[in-house]
């Protein structure tokens, strides 16, 4: 496993805590996780295909 | 009351997915590789798209904005989330790991090689994968014979039996080439039709902030957990782990040209898929919020998709959007068959009859395809409630099963055949009991909450048992690996 596979599961971890933690509940919290999450479906992929290049890049 | 333009719409498109099953007869049914994984020669861009047109289905396209309808946005964004973080775990950790195994077609092949002395595992694997996409294509059997039904006007019933005869000869004709290439079809006509009808809604209602607020001025908790937290975890987890081990999705991995498209594919598909979720879900559903709020509620709520689009599209357009919510349905359910069919002709037949011909397993897939949508079809004439929940039940008993034997096999040497057995049995069986209990009503547990009970302690179980029997950890699959 390379250092980006482990940095990219850690940020899944850090996403998910965030998206899902005790303070996405209550009704402030829902606002809050209604935007985090779709930020986050967006961020994780995105962030998956840059490191991605770049580690073809280096390789090559 | 038969509307021609959209009849005639869905009829071209059935005639070609017909033709495309026919063109790919001869190729798909020379040898056992060419039918179950395309000669593994996929090119990226095939991939992605049919990879996100089989993931995709009917019912996550109209499913899902009727769940983000009935059940809360953030609800449905959750499994979206779920499958999302599974694309990219998959891309990383699994697609480079199953690709070095050589001359494997399916999951079950995979098991065969890295756990040869438990034909248990193997046998009790392929009827848990036949049994759950069953019941998962039914569930995609409804969405497609409601869609039939509601623009058309032609009986359920009817809709149903023409949509099931239709894919079951083109996936028997033409096996993978014939999948692959009409979901690619399908992807592209989904990827165009769902975001249009996100832009006309948006542009309706003034943006997605306005097109927010007015739905939320219906129904202020909208946007918020309308569930039990440990549902929404759960809805999630499924969805998360059904990527890293659903076998319509593995056999992907198999069909592509090598590990870097594998990879790729995963991942993109995970972003597409992302995107088309979120914008989907949310016009449609918000849409859906505005026009049917909570005091006039739609009975049956995966109407919803056919009712915003009688409001914002003309009968041409609504033609096409049919014919990508049936590409939705067919694209899937030919995934479904085709892993049913690998299932039984290429994993099953062996085990019952050694030394097989290529031609009795493709045969035997063949007929396998055809038993399996026949049975598909009688369950889903009495169809079931909530398109999403069903197939994601469903899902939830087959993966809860896979998950260990599949992930920590390709991760750990020191997983045995009985700790991956121990597993299987605790996973789908916990699971499945957990639902018969819930549906007898002799427990109560919030809805998906059981995967979170069930899904860790079949991985410990797993864990201990392999443990204990270290003796026999299999160490020559990883060189064969290498």
């Amino acid at each position: 496993m390379s250092k980006s596979d482990l940095f990219i599961l850690f940020t899944a971890l850090i996403l998910c805590i965030i998206v899902f933690g005790p303070w996405a509940h209550g009704e402030a919290g829902g606002a809050f996780m209604f935007h985090a999450i779709w930020i986050s479906i967006l961020v994780l992929p995105a962030l998956s295909i840059l490191l991605d290049k770049i580690e073809r890049k280096e390789v090559k | 009351m038969l509307q021609l333009t959209e009849l005639s719409i869905v009829v071209l498109y059935m005639l070609f997915c017909v033709g495309v099953g026919m063109y790919y007869r001869k190729r798909a049914q020379e040898n056992v590789k060419n039918y179950y994984s395309a000669g593994g020669s996929l090119g990226m861009v095939v991939s992605i798209v049919a990879t996100f047109a089989a993931w995709s289905s009917g019912g996550t396209m109209i499913g899902g904005a009727s769940t983000g309808y009935s059940l809360g946005l953030t609800f449905i964004w959750s499994a979206v989330f779920g499958a999302v973080i599974g694309y990219v775990i998959s891309a990383r950790m699994i697609a480079p790991q199953i690709r070095k195994y050589d001359q494997i077609n399916t999951i079950v092949d995979y098991f065969k090689v890295r756990y040869p002395q438990s034909k248990f595992l193997w046998g009790a694997s392929t009827v848990i994968i036949a049994l759950a996409y069953a019941l998962y294509i039914a569930s995609q059997y409804k969405a497609g014979g409601m869609s039939v039904e509601y623009t058309l006007g032609i009986p359920y019933e009817w809709s149903l039996i023409i949509i099931a005869v239709v894919f079951i000869l083109y996936v028997s004709m033409g096996g993978m080439w014939a999948v692959t290439m009409t979901d690619f079809i399908q992807g592209l006509l989904m990827l165009i039709m769902s975001p249009l009808l996100a832009i006309v809604i948006l542009v309706y209602y003034g943006g997605p902030a306005d097109l927010l607020n007015a739905a939320l001025e219906v129904q202020p908790n909208w946007s918020q957990q309308m569930l039990p937290p440990v549902s929404t975890i759960g809805f999630m987890l499924i969805w998360l782990t059904m990527v890293l081990c659903a076998p319509h999705l593995i056999i992907r991995l198999f069909s592509t040209r090598d590990s870097n498209v594998a990879r790729s594919t995963m991942i993109y598909t995970g972003l597409l898929f992302g995107i088309f979720a979120i914008l989907t879900y949310f016009t449609v559903a918000a849409a859906g919020k505005i026009m049917f709020p909570p005091d006039q509620k739609l009975a049956d709520a995966d109407l919803l998709y056919f009712k915003v689009l009688d409001m914002h599209f003309p009968p041409i357009l609504r033609g096409f959007a049919l014919a990508a919510v049936l590409a939705a349905v067919m694209s899937t359910c030919s995934a479904l068959l085709i892993a049913c069919a690998a299932a039984i002709g290429n994993d099953l037949l062996p085990i019952i009859k050694p030394g097989a011909s290529e031609k009795q397993k493709v045969n035997v897939g063949i007929w396998t395809t055809i038993i399996v949508g026949v049975f598909a079809t009688i369950i889903a004439l009495d169809p079931p409630k909530l398109l999403v929940v069903l197939f994601s039940e469903a899902t939830g008993f087959m993966v809860a099963g896979l998950l260990f034997p599949f992930i920590l096999g390709l991760w750990w040497k020191g997983f045995t055949g009985a700790g991956a057995i121990t597993s299987l049995i605790i996973g789908s069986g916990g699971y499945g009991f957990i639902a018969l209990l819930t549906n007898l009503k002799l427990v109560t547990l919030p809805v998906f909450s059981g995967y979170l009970i069930v899904l860790p302690v079949a991985g410990i179980a797993g864990i201990i048992v392999s443990l204990m029997t270290k003796s026999q950890a299999v160490t020559h699959v990883q060189s064969e690996a290498q």
